[in-house]
């Protein structure tokens, strides 16, 4: 199954690129200029990963990361940065980020990164999915709270 | 393989039905209420003087008079109001309702207490603790997804993978946990789906098909359910009327419950898949070959059969031979235990993992279930039950043979909807077999606690009937919105029909086929019916 990708910059330029390169890696991307934009997507559709950039008009990165795990506390996010912005990522791993990149990535070292917070996730919901079905195992009627 | 929205924030709503406290408390008035309150019919003095349940009660030194003999019947016949609710509503764990019963007979004194610990310790204890144990191990290797990579990595197209799912996990459900697979499946199902919508999309557009979700989820839970028709190892429940029967002296044997049941789990899943075939003929993607991609994947991904997965397959096919040839002598329960032995002697799990993986819930669910069903037996309340109940099936000409049989199963498959199949056996089972005794009718009490057992596999149309529901349920979300893709209702919808189907499929391949075909061991009745008259004679 195609894992998938949120990324999140008002770059244009470089989130369409960088869109194009992984879908030609078989990725499931989809894009949001701004931080506004990405919660509304994410209420709509279930990503894996979302690469957020720091610094961003309107919601920051780090309001962004925030309004990501309040939405979707599994989805794991990539703080994208630049070297002024290095402190701000680190914040954001406080407030869950996975991992930050720095800009401009190699192609290599983000697909790691997203390979990585995919297997987190993955490994997460493996143990809710075991969790919720020895729950629901002994009591059926638990499915309905 | 993805989890939807499992990590989302809910509000949760208090319903009636989940104050715990208030079912507590209801449960618990209606056994006072019937034990204390309500004075004991004459009808029930005059059963245990007659049938000299009264005179063995005396005897035992748990009852000094006639009287008091029908009250201690009467007490019997509170707890099973008491058992339904606190089993229909989980107002208390079901271990903790299994460990209700023999407290309630020691200290009420319904039974002697060495007989009250015997439920705890014959073989069906123990051969229920090697089924709990066999299937830790088996999971905890994960033997059971190699298994159905295996069978379903093969398939093809859009007919045969339905066909090829629903006649192995009814077969395999049949030996192997079916909640466990069901856990496992139901992401791999919408792993399936995602891959056969997604190479079925045009435009670069999602688009879903709600119908192939729904045939693929249905197809996997229904098919699982039928599955527990086949061996005694399906679940708890069958091991109960197993219990029962010993306690008449008409012991069967593994081998002989899979020479009845067995072959029906196939047809049953058979019938699964075309009724969900024909239900779902309208789905836009008919072709789930690049869906199946996923399951190549996931068997990549295993590598190579493990070391573990070797041991447990060797392991379970060992105990398997043993349970079917092994003998009298051997019984159930030591085969059984081999399970708890092997795989720590090899390596494979470790002895405090299988101790904190086997469900005491249920272990101590069933055992009560087996003490409730001697109280029943001893106390003439079975009898009581039995007798009332025959007469309303007379009234309805269906009193013995085949119309006693679609009877109790229609019965038995109509309450398991509503309650765990082990508390509908448990219930049912002791008064079931007098009834089939009463009825007369050779090949009794087998018939009819087959009936019973097998109708408990056809929990289809209620998402609270049975584990596999609400497993599948839960877990089958669209991986990339994480929306349900069945609703609650849909249980109904799809299910009510085919718990019919089941159920006439029941009646057809087995209580007129396989029934007459294998037959039934020409003393069974007799010794049980000598069991009976001993207690009532």
């Amino acid at each position: 199954m195609k894992k998938r990708i949120l990324l999140v910059d008002d770059e244009r330029d470089f989130v369409e690129a960088l869109a194009e390169r992984l879908r030609n890696r078989d990725f499931d991307v989809t894009t949001a200029f701004t931080g506004e934009e990405a919660l509304e997507r994410l209420k709509e559709y279930n990503f894996d990963v979302a690469i957020v950039d720091v610094k961003m008009p309107g919601l920051d990165g780090i309001e962004t990361l925030k309004g990501i795990k309040k939405l979707k506390p599994l989805t794991e996010v990539l703080m994208l940065t630049g070297h002024g912005t290095v402190e701000t990522a680190i914040e954001g791993m406080k407030h869950g980020a996975y991992d930050f990149l720095m800009k401009p990535c190699e192609m290599d070292t983000l697909l790691k990164k997203i390979g990585d917070a995919y297997e987190r996730k993955a490994e997460q919901e493996e143990r809710i999915r075991k969790a919720m079905a020895e729950k629901l195992s002994t009591s059926p009627l638990s499915v309905l709270e | 393989m993805d989890a939807g929205h499992m990590g989302d924030v809910k509000t949760k709503k208090k319903s009636l039905l989940a104050n715990k406290l208030f079912w507590i408390i209801a449960g618990a008035m209606f056994f006072i209420v019937i034990g204390f309150l309500v004075p004991t019919p004459q009808g029930m003095v005059d059963l245990v003087r007659e049938h000299g349940f009264g005179k063995q009660m005396i005897r035992w030194h748990v009852a000094d008079n006639m009287e008091q003999a029908a009250w201690k019947m009467k007490l019997v016949l509170g707890m099973i109001p008491m058992a339904v609710i606190y089993f229909a509503t989980e107002a208390l764990p079901i271990g903790l309702v299994g460990i209700l019963m023999p407290t309630l007979a020691y200290f009420f004194h319904l039974l002697p207490k060495k007989m009250i610990g015997k439920t705890f310790a014959g073989d069906a204890p123990l051969f229920l603790l090697g089924v709990l144990a066999m299937g830790v191990t088996v999971i905890s290797v994960g033997l059971h997804k190699r298994l159905a990579t295996w069978i379903l990595g093969w398939t093809k197209g859009f007919i045969m993978p339905i066909v090829v799912l629903c006649v192995s996990m009814s077969t395999l459900g049949s030996f192997i946990s079916a909640h466990a697979m069901a856990a496992f499946m139901t992401p791999v199902m919408a792993a399936v789906y995602m891959g056969a919508v997604s190479a079925n999309s045009r435009d670069g557009t999602l688009q879903h098909d709600p119908q192939l979700a729904k045939l693929l989820l249905f197809s996997l839970c229904f098919a699982l359910n039928v599955g527990g028709v086949g061996s005694p190892a399906a679940g708890g429940r069958n091991v109960i009327m197993m219990g029962f029967w010993s306690d008449y002296n008409v012991p069967m044997s593994f081998g002989r419950w899979m020479m009845y049941g067995l072959p029906l789990a196939p047809i049953l899943g058979l019938t699964v898949a075309f009724y969900m075939l024909f239900v779902f003929r309208g789905v836009k993607t008919k072709d789930l070959t690049p869906g199946l991609a996923a399951i190549k994947e996931e068997t990549k991904r295993m590598g190579p059969m493990s070391y573990a997965e070797k041991v447990a397959l060797g392991m379970m096919l060992l105990i398997l031979v043993l349970w079917i040839f092994g003998g009298h002598d051997l019984g159930l329960g030591g085969p059984a235990l081999l399970a708890l032995l092997i795989p720590v002697l090899f390596g494979i799990t470790e002895w405090k993992k299988i101790l904190s993986g086997i469900s005491w819930d249920a272990w101590f669910m069933y055992c009560g279930a087996l003490t409730l069903g001697a109280l029943l037996k001893e106390s003439g309340a079975a009898l009581w039950l039995a007798q009332i109940f025959l007469k309303g099936l007379n009234f309805l000409n269906c009193g013995k043979g085949l119309g006693l049989w679609i009877g109790m199963s229609t019965f038995s498959g109509l309450m398991t909807n509503f309650m765990s199949d082990a508390g509908t056996t448990a219930l049912l089972g002791p008064i079931a077999i007098p009834m089939g005794l009463m009825s007369g009718v050779p090949g009794e009490p087998w018939a009819i606690g087959l009936a019973t057992a097998f109708a408990t596999s056809f929990a289809h149309f209620l998402i609270v009937g049975t584990p596999n529901n609400a497993i599948v349920y839960g877990l089958g979300m669209y991986p990339d919105t994480g929306k349900k893709m069945i609703e609650p209702i849909d249980f109904v919808k799809y299910g009510f029909l085919l718990w019919i189907i089941s159920l006439a499929i029941t009646w057809v391949v087995e209580f007129i086929g396989l029934f007459n075909i294998i037959g039934f061991p020409a003393g069974i009745t007799a010794t049980a019916k000598a069991v009976l008259m001993s207690t009532s004679h």
